[in-house]
């Protein structure tokens, strides 16, 4: 499995790191800041797509996944690759989202210190968040908060329905105040209830009908009262005018009655005349008559029958009139009496009824039995008794009045009522269903419980196993994790220790015991999720463990890991590099990674050996120009010689370096100074290439030309820098590089590198051609 | 992601226990868990509701 990253966070140019698959274990050495958090994210990124450790980092609102390119580089640059043998996955920056080309197979967990504390130390809600991927059922969950915002919700209509209820029986006392503000006694509303609703809508219906039909009878009667009034005017006018024209017509009739034969005579007369002769006598008589006077006669007789034809068709005329009056009274009198017929029925209809006292109708509406019976006698009497009508008109307005409010009333009632039953049926069903809700959310819930429960419980053991691996014969027992059986998604962390059943971790255990308490925690939940296929990435998880308990914890992770698909362990805690760099550590087959000093420009490298530090303290030198840059270089090529020396001679150097968690060149020097029969013999001969020896030095003598100018060496590099003006600053620093060189020249071979080598059972040798064999093999006792 | 084992067995179980929900209602709702689809708890329990009260009208008859 190959890791190469490029422009991603800290790494600038290309860098490749292998995961040896045969090997499970591999552990990435560095500094801080020498890129192994680069390397978690770079893997988080290219499995996940997320910005790893800067997930939980603010950034002022700005991307996080543009943040994990390389600050010099272009996002396009960025790059992740993935090779495990079977595929290779390619990571890239698309816009602000991880563009994955490929599948990764198998996980990916990391767990970085900060994390494994929280594990621990964090609130129950808090430790949920991290640990329930392995003990959550998601269905369930998320359907048990479904199901309790459905049950907040109709909790929430419920009460609504509940102001509905109450503004229902305020509508109903607004009822019945008002329909009952007149009575007194005020009935209770109960009764008044009752007898509303023990009359039906039918019958009230029915009442107001024969009201109603009564009101418009009398209505009728009012509207027809005066066309009829003035039909009987009518016709009497009408009787009047025609006989005026038949007087005046009988008297012109009287008065022609001889001028007919003489206006007869005149006429044929002039007929003869004009037909049978142009003279002007008589033909009959042979009186002599003019034409002129014969004309003059005609024209009187002529304007005596025009008269008398306009006077008959006047006569004519007022004879239509009088027929269309009478004809006119006669419908008016068959409506007038069909009204009348009609408000006696309907009257009779209302005082039949017992409840009402109907007052009655007059005389004139009672008496006549057909239409003819309207006469205009008649009718002035009816003139005469319309104010006995008066009383019935207004009983009847009153009536129907009451029984329209009553039927209002019984309809405002019945809908309130209507909706108090449906409230209450409403009412009852979300009841009904709330408790339904509540208790399938509580079988979720203990479901939910139950399996967490069942989980955490599974691994408890293998747990308490791992953590009694690393630190034995504590009297730590029943550690153990489960969820609250009432607060959601909170998981608690308790046990008894040291025989205290109420003690909680967190607050008994030092931070180094928190720390291994939560990798066993981890370790046990990621075993149970299919460790075969898991890459587990361990981020400097284990900074705060001691020597004896952290050689207890790599031991148990050398063993654990088995179960993955591969463990990588990072760390900058030296003495583990000092171990698994010598061998002290690796029983088992481990991939043990170094990282080298991190640059801006350069990324991440890894470490090399001397040779290369050695090269640039010999150019530096050669420059001779700056003391700090010789003084630093030179330590950094001591610093590997002698973590070399100490290591394979297994030197005694200080259980805790420090708060750098690095050794410093004084406690090297402690500790090759403590072995001085080591340094006595220590010895390291050249030989040629046929193997004779051709010089011999004795590193003692170097050692201790080091060991005197590393006074300097502090003061000019950076410690003490006020002291720097107390010598030579140039002079001190050529002078501990020389010393340097001798002591490289002396031990290390034509290429720098260390003699590494101790497969012949001597000495150590260098690699390839031995050309240098260092004494003794072990450390003389 | 699936019901982890037996779960869906004993949900059913405690789903028809004192006449909560109907036994094919509540082998329904196992069913939508384990398959992960969203539960219309709405439709869901008044279809339940909807069960009861046709079982009372036919008692009522």
């Amino acid at each position: 499995m190959k890791l190469t990253i490029e422009a991603f966070r800290g790494a600038n140019q290309p860098f490749s790191v292998a995961f040896d698959p045969k090997s499970h274990l591999s552990i990435i050495y560095g500094e801080n800041g020498s890129g192994k958090t680069t390397i978690s994210d770079a893997l988080e990124f290219l499995f996940y797509g997320t910005s790893g450790s800067l997930e939980e980092k603010s950034l002022d609102g700005k991307s996080r996944i543009n943040a994990l390119v390389h600050a010099q580089r272009d996002k396009k640059d960025l790059s992740v690759t993935w090779e495990d043998g079977q595929s290779t996955t390619i990571a890239k920056i698309d816009k602000t989202k991880a563009k994955i080309l490929g599948s990764a197979s198998g996980t990916l967990h990391t767990l970085s210190r900060k994390n494994i504390t929280r594990l621990i130390e964090e609130t129950p809600t808090k430790r949920f968040e991290r640990i329930q991927e392995f003990v959550n059922v998601p269905a369930l969950d998320r359907e048990e908060t479904e199901i309790r915002n459905f049950i907040a919700q109709q909790k929430q209509l419920q009460e609504s329905q509940l102001r509905s209820a109450q503004q229902v029986e305020e509508d109903l006392d607004h009822l019945h105040q008002s329909a009952t503000q007149e009575d007194s006694p005020i009935p209770r509303r109960d009764v008044w209830l009752k007898k509303i609703l023990g009359e039906s809508a039918e019958t009230v219906t029915e009442y107001l009908t024969i009201f109603e039909n009564l009101h418009h009878e009398i209505t009728r009667l009012r509207d027809d009262f005066v066309p009829l009034k003035n039909a009987y005017s009518h016709l009497e006018k009408s009787k009047e005018e025609s006989l005026a024209a038949q007087k005046v017509l009988s008297k012109l009739v009287a008065e022609s009655t001889d001028d007919f034969a003489e206006a007869l005579d005149t006429l044929e007369q002039a007929r003869l005349l004009f037909a049978r002769t142009t003279k002007d006598a008589c033909p009959i008589c042979d009186t002599v008559l003019t034409h002129r006077e014969l004309t003059e006669k005609v024209a009187q007789k002529l304007t005596r029958l025009k008269t008398l034809a306009a006077q008959s068709t006047e006569t004519k005329k007022a004879d239509t009139t009088l027929q269309q009056a009478k004809n006119s009274l006669d419908t008016l009198q068959t409506g007038f009496f069909s009204i009348i017929e009609k408000l006696r029925q309907t009257h009779q209809a209302a005082t039949e009824e017992e409840e009402w006292t109907v007052p009655a109708l007059v005389p004139a509406i009672l008496s006549p039995l057909e239409p003819q019976h309207l006469t205009a006698e008649w009718f002035q009497s009816l003139v005469a008794e319309a104010p006995g009508l008066k009383p019935l008109s207004e009983y009847v307005e009153n009536q129907k009045s009451q029984l329209h409010r009553r039927q209002e009333i019984q309809k405002q009632l019945r809908a309130i009522l209507a909706r108090r039953k449906d409230t209450r049926k409403e009412h009852a069903a979300l009841t009904l269903i709330i408790g339904k809700a509540e208790a399938i959310a509580t079988i979720l819930r203990d479901h939910r419980i139950r399996h967490a429960n069942d989980t955490l419980s599974s691994i408890s053991e293998d747990f308490a196993n791992l953590y009694q691996t690393i630190h034995p014969g504590e009297e730590i027992e029943n550690i153990r994790l489960y969820l609250h059986p009432t607060q959601k998604n909170a998981a608690r962390f308790d046990g008894t220790l040291f025989g205290n059943e109420e003690m909680t971790p967190v607050a008994c255990l030092s931070e180094s015991h928190l720390d291994t308490l939560g990798l066993c925690l981890f370790l046990a939940l990621q075993k149970r999720e299919n460790p075969a296929n898991a890459i587990v990435y361990l981020d400097d998880a284990i900074a705060s463990a001691d020597e004896a308990h952290m050689e207890r914890l790599y031991s148990l992770l050398l063993n654990e890991a088995k179960h993955f698909r591969h463990v990588i362990i990072t760390s900058h805690y030296q003495p583990l590099r000092f171990k698994f760099r010598w061998g002290l550590l690796t029983q088992a087959k481990v991939n043990f990674i170094e990282l080298g000093s991190w640059s801006l420009a350069g990324g991440l490298i890894l470490a090399k050996g001397p040779n290369s530090e050695i090269a640039y303290l010999r150019k530096y030198l050669a420059e001779n120009e700056d003391a700090g840059t010789i003084a630093n270089k030179a330590g950094m090529v001591l610093e590997r010689i002698f973590d070399f020396l100490t290591g394979i001679y297994q030197c005694r150097l200080p259980r805790n370096p420090g708060a750098e968690q690095r050794w410093t060149l004084d406690h090297y020097k402690g500790g090759l100074k403590s072995e001085k029969k080591l340094m006595e013999a220590l010895r390291c001969d050249h030989l040629d290439q046929a193997g004779n020896v051709t010089s011999s030095y004795k590193l003692e003598l170097l050692l201790e030309d080091v060991f005197s100018r590393l006074q300097f060496r502090n003061a000019i590099g950076c410690h003490y820098k006020e002291l720097a003006s107390q010598f030579n600053e140039i002079g001190e620093a050529v002078k501990l590089g020389e010393a340097t060189l001798a002591l490289v020249d002396a031990v290390c071979d034509a290429n720098d590198e260390l003699p590494e080598n101790q497969k012949d059972g001597i000495s150590w040798t260098n690699r390839g051609d031995v050309t240098r064999r260092l004494y003794p093999l072990l450390k003389p006792t | 992601m699936p019901l982890p084992e037996n779960m869906t067995e004993s949900l059913v179980k405690s789903f028809t226990r004192n006449g909560l929900l109907d036994l094919t209602i509540a082998k329904d709702l196992a069913a939508q868990l384990d398959s992960g689809k969203p539960i219309q708890w709405n439709l869901l329990l008044n279809k339940q509701l909807e069960l009861e009260k046709g079982d009372a009208d036919e008692t009522h008859d």
